[in-house]
């Protein structure tokens, strides 16, 4: 049998390696190479060093077919944000999960690590339900007026209501209502709808129109662009671990340095290193210009994949709470 | 501990700018990881920062701050659970130091990058946009694409061996 060159192997195992493709097999057999032999492990920098300018290339925009339109685009991703409501509770509770993203990097090694598993988890494609539980109900005399707060505003009812996520835009909200009806809204990142009870779904061209600075108005602050999200948070929490880290669960909590910011004073984040999952975010005092509750947690209720279509207004679903 | 006057700080980020591209490039040599190299990168600023004041300028910054580099990568290493590879201290020891002067070439190899890409295919750009830019992971391109895991690793393998190969000829280092 012809055997393969000792050269495209290498290659080959580190390029797995590089692309997170290498299983256990593969990287004993890259930490022999690189164990054995001095050419293996420049051969391994060369190529390490390639995979890091390329990350720095790619933040250039140099693979954009487009390149002023990338930075046209970055530049315009920020615009929305400044006009936004960000004092709204269900932004805080979204600056808590980022603010969490943020002091990941400041604590020790592991935590660090696992930054990436959350960032992944929440940014990409992965599907997540948490519970809502009301932990301290906020005065009603706070609502805000307006369109579309109806007879039960989205804010009064969350205590037991699930909220599914999909990457950064994808959301739907289930409440059940004091007349015993079941309300959903949600957005499938184009647009956004609502349905209570059996009555018709209302649709809206505009992603954030239900549930907008209650649910999606939130959400989209802060899970799109994680970085300039990151660099703005960064500075408004300080972080304690509640717990050290070790085996199985941490716990982080988070005080609001200043009150000029907008956001819950108090936050507290159970995480799991091992699967890289945020557990449990619980805020308090949050902010009540806008009212709804004051205290408030989501607690992880599943990651199963959800069918494709779930977040579209199409999705046939269930119309008792 | 009160900070340096302003001029310094100037002083320190235009030399840590510069070398940027160096300390990126070692992270990624002893962690194999994006995305730490980007947190190590921060902590390694803080921490110069710090000694800026010890700083000798007759002596090339870059060198300075791998001293630290090196230290910060370690530490990182020496704390994971789950390392990037099964490697013993003697092997990262060898890594880590071998690194270093690999580091230095990284603003060299960077103008001969930008040559290199000229080549790339409209197929290759796209995947590396796509892995680099959108940061996705191999198997999320896949299933984009509707194609295996193989099928773009393939094409980033290509790419990769391709530009490496053009960044040797054109810097005159030794090919394997």
């Amino acid at each position: 049998m012809k055997s393969r060159a000792p050269q495209p192997a290498l290659d080959d195992l580190i390029q797995l390696h590089l692309h997170g493709l290498a299983g256990d097999l593969e990287q004993q057999e890259l930490g022999r190479h690189l164990a054995d032999s001095p050419r293996s492990r420049r051969r391994f920098l060369d190529q390490a060093a390639l995979h890091a300018l390329l990350a720095v290339e790619a933040r250039c925009g140099s693979f954009a077919e487009d390149r002023l339109g990338f930075f046209r685009e970055i530049e315009n991703r920020t615009l929305p944000r400044k006009r936004a409501r960000v004092h709204l509770w269900l932004s805080a509770a979204a600056s808590a999960a980022l603010a969490f993203l943020v002091i990941m990097p400041l604590l020790p090694a592991p935590a660090s690590g696992a930054l990436d598993q959350v960032i992944s988890r929440f940014g990409q494609t992965q599907d997540l339900s948490y519970r809502i539980e009301v932990l301290e109900e906020g005065s009603s005399a706070n609502e805000l007026p307006g369109e579309d707060r109806g007879r039960f505003p989205v804010g009064r009812h969350l205590h037991g209501a699930t909220i599914w996520i999909r990457g950064e835009r994808c959301f739907v909200l289930k409440q059940a209502l004091p007349n015993g009806e079941t309300r959903y809204l949600g957005s499938n990142g184009a647009a956004s709808w609502s349905r209570r009870g059996a009555g018709p779904v209302r649709l809206s061209g505009d992603p954030e129109r239900f549930g907008g600075g209650v649910v999606s108005k939130g959400r989209e602050l802060a899970l799109a662009d994680l970085n300039h999200q990151l660099r703005e948070l960064k500075a408004f929490y300080q972080i304690d671990w509640l717990d050290r880290p070790g085996k199985g669960v941490w716990k982080l909590r988070g005080t609001r340095k200043s009150a000029s910011q907008g956001g819950a004073k108090d936050i507290e984040l159970w995480f799991d290193p091992e699967k890289g999952l945020l557990l449990r975010m619980i805020l308090r005092q949050l902010p009540q210009a806008g009212g709804g509750p004051r205290g408030i947690a989501f607690v992880l209720q599943s990651t199963t994949p959800l069918a494709p279509d779930f977040f579209e207004p199409s999705y046939p679903r269930l119309q008792s709470p | 501990m009160s900070e340096p006057p302003a001029e310094p700080q100037l002083a320190f980020t235009r030399l840590f700018v510069a070398n940027q591209a160096a300390f990126q490039g070692y992270f990624v040599a002893i962690t194999h990881d994006l995305h730490a190299a980007d947190d190590l990168l921060q902590d390694l600023a803080g921490r110069l920062w710090k000694k800026f004041g010890t700083y000798d300028d007759g002596r090339p910054f870059v060198a300075w701050g791998l001293g630290f580099a090196r230290l910060v990568a370690l530490e990182w290493w020496r704390a994971q659970q789950r390392k990037p590879l099964p490697l013993d201290e003697e092997t990262l020891e060898a890594l880590s130091k071998e690194a270093l002067p690999h580091a230095e070439q990284q603003d060299s190899r960077r103008e001969a990058l930008h040559e290199c890409m000229k080549s790339l295919t409209d197929h290759q750009r796209l995947t590396l946009h796509q892995r680099y830019q959108e940061d996705r992971s191999v198997g999320e391109i896949a299933r984009s694409r509707e194609v295996t895991e193989m099928a773009v690793y393939k094409i980033l393998k290509h790419a990769h061996l391709s530009l490496l190969g053009c960044i040797q000829k054109s810097l005159h280092l030794p090919r394997p």
